[in-house]
């Protein structure tokens, strides 16, 4: 058994080689080309139909998968969807079945996601993202003081949208408590921007923070029990650490021109952030704990704003603000940044290689996402009407 | 790592070896999807539509939102007071892009917004801090309350009480004027002073 195993594996490898100028094994899939950046996985699929096929499309697509001609195609995906979602892959150069499932229950939109998910970890041994959820903010109209937005949460890739908030005031920056259906998010509802927690299930909520002057931008740290946040009640706009109710409050930088944007590394010990400490918007990274913030070098992407810790840790996804807005990348230590795509505001998937990001165009603003090794973007069904600041529940 | 990494993958192969052995067509691994419910109610209905909240808002939260023990600063001294955003509409001040600078040409509207709050003890001001279309959302939110500080510092230097002044950061969200050029943007990098009347009977 563990010999045919081993066989198999030599094999896929062979063929992988075959293919392609390097071949990394610690990531099964991922196919390094010639010019070093990672290449989409070449996949076929027949048998579906509709909204299932669709579904599948959409799910690999936004997962580094690329639908070829059978015969250009590593794997082969095969099924149906007259009834219930059946699939099978099969590894193209083997005709070996990777996959072999049916699905029960649920819509026809939830099976073809687990499909999806199925097929993402037979081939790259990660678990996929198809049936994750996003919060975002989104545009309801304009009133007296200005643009009101209501926070939505829906499944990541824009369908089964539920607006979680109804107050006719500007609602935005939503942030999950991870592992959690729990968001914060700052609202106008009380004539002050201030931090509200909801529960999402029971609908309850209470506010967190509504301090003197801007309470805004909370990121909750991994284990859920703290929350980073913008205030500016002693001056300037800058990072605090609170307890998740808000109690225990604690100031973390006292940058005099003020920091923006905290987000937490995965281990829960380190807070990034934009500030204005060296003139232009840099990263900074400081204990949660605190101490000394320390400069996190984006070389080559200046004037950076909006960083999001990638949830495997090894990267920072950001906004480099210049004139136009792009989202980079920069390893999480600092150094060389990647330029990836026109939009900001990036949120990592918890597989750490796609990100949900904003565009702003005729004064709308639309969601799309970015598979990271491979630079596709996919954009979210335009029914959103003018959405950003998406958060991706982890 | 690697090791591990091999030995996972060795085992993922060889469940499929297993797996696929003899069911190439027919599925016995049937995976029942439940409807998790995460955000109730979900529904089937057409997905492209957002339905409104339930729970929230009209039915179900009291007015008051719970607070979870926090000190809320001063706040409540403003509560209850009436805006009257068009009395220092001639006054508003305008900045220079991602600057939180007050310009030396617009010290004399600040002057004359300091004069009459000085003679007006018992009415106090808003502070309203705005930006154009072109930082990042949430940046232009801490730029917005830089811009109401330094207008409400410059009241304070003027000899206004500081505990008088109410800051406000909109961001980019309340544009004076729509567009999407230099024309529209300097019109949008702007403070605007909002008085603040006593509410009647005080």
């Amino acid at each position: 058994m563990k010999k045919n195993a081993s066989l198999l594996v030599s094999l896929l490898l062979l063929a992988v080689a075959a293919h392609a100028a390097e071949v990394t094994t610690t990531n099964r899939w991922i196919v390094k080309g010639t010019n070093g950046a990672n290449q989409a996985i070449p996949i076929s699929m027949k048998g579906f139909t509709g909204e299932v096929d669709a579904v599948l499309r959409f799910d690999l697509g936004a997962q580094g998968f690329e639908f070829v001609a059978d015969d250009a195609a590593y794997f082969l995906v095969t099924g149906k969807n007259d009834g219930n979602v059946e699939g099978h892959v099969r590894f193209t150069a083997t005709k070996q079945e990777l996959l072999g499932k049916a699905y029960a229950g649920g819509s026809p939109r939830t099976q073809a996601h687990a499909l999806a998910d199925d097929i993402v970890l037979a081939v790259t041994g990660k678990k996929g993202i198809g049936l994750t959820k996003i919060a975002f903010k989104r545009e309801t109209g304009h009133g007296a003081d200005g643009v009101m937005a209501e926070i939505i949460v829906a499944d990541f890739d824009g369908h089964n949208g539920i607006a979680v908030t109804s107050d006719n005031v500007n609602t935005v920056a939503p942030a999950w408590v991870p592992g959690h259906r729990v968001l914060y998010y700052t609202s106008y509802k009380l004539g002050n921007p201030d931090i509200f927690r909801q529960d999402l299930t029971s609908g309850a909520r209470s506010v967190i923070a509504r301090h003197s002057g801007l309470n805004t931008s909370a990121a909750l740290s991994p284990d859920g029990a703290k929350v980073a946040m913008v205030l500016s009640k002693s001056g300037a706009p800058n990072i605090w650490i609170a307890n998740a109710d808000g109690t225990g409050l604690r100031q973390l930088t006292t940058t005099p021109d003020g920091d923006s944007s905290p987000c937490w590394s995965p281990d829960g010990r380190t807070i990034c952030f934009s500030s204005r400490a060296r003139g232009a918007s840099t990263l900074f990274t400081v204990p949660a704990a605190g101490g000394t913030p320390k400069w996190l070098q984006t070389v080559g992407a200046r004037n950076a704003t909006e960083p999001d810790w990638s949830p495997d840790g090894t990267q920072i996804a950001f906004t480099r603000q210049a004139g136009a807005f792009e989202i980079c990348v920069v390893p999480a230590g600092g150094g060389e940044a990647k330029v990836l795509t026109a939009g900001e505001d990036p949120s990592w998937a918890p597989n750490s290689r796609t990100v949900i990001f904003a565009r702003r165009a005729n004064g709308k603003r639309t969601l799309s996402l970015l598979d990271v090794p491979t630079q596709r973007v996919k954009d979210l069904p335009r029914i959103l009407g003018s959405s950003s600041q998406p958060a991706w529940a982890k | 790592m690697k090791l591990v990494q091999t030995l996972r993958l060795v085992a993922l192969v060889a469940a499929f070896a297993v797996l696929s052995t003899g069911c190439k067509h027919d599925p016995k691994n049937i995976t029942p999807i439940k409807n998790k419910a995460a955000i109730p109610p979900k529904g089937d209905g057409p997905s492209d539509l957002i339905p409104p909240s339930r729970g929230i808002g009209g039915d179900g939260v009291p007015t008051g939102i719970p607070t979870t023990g926090i000190e809320t600063t001063n706040l409540k001294e403003f509560d209850g007071m009436i805006p009257d955003p068009s009395f220092f509409a001639s006054e508003t001040v305008y900045f220079d892009f991602d600057r939180s600078l007050v310009k030396s040409g617009d010290k004399k509207k600040v002057e004359n917004v300091a004069t009459y709050l000085k003679s007006h003890r018992e009415e106090k001001v808003l502070v309203e801090g705005h930006c154009d279309e072109r930082g990042t959302e949430e940046y232009n939110r801490t730029l917005g309350e830089k811009r109401a500080q330094a207008v409400r510092e410059a009241l304070a230097k003027l000899g206004v009480s500081s505990d008088r002044i109410r800051t406000k950061s909109f961001g980019e969200d309340k544009p004076a004027v729509n567009g999407h050029d230099e024309a529209a943007w300097s019109k949008n990098r702007r403070g605007e002073f909002v008085l603040l009347r006593p509410k009647a009977g005080t």
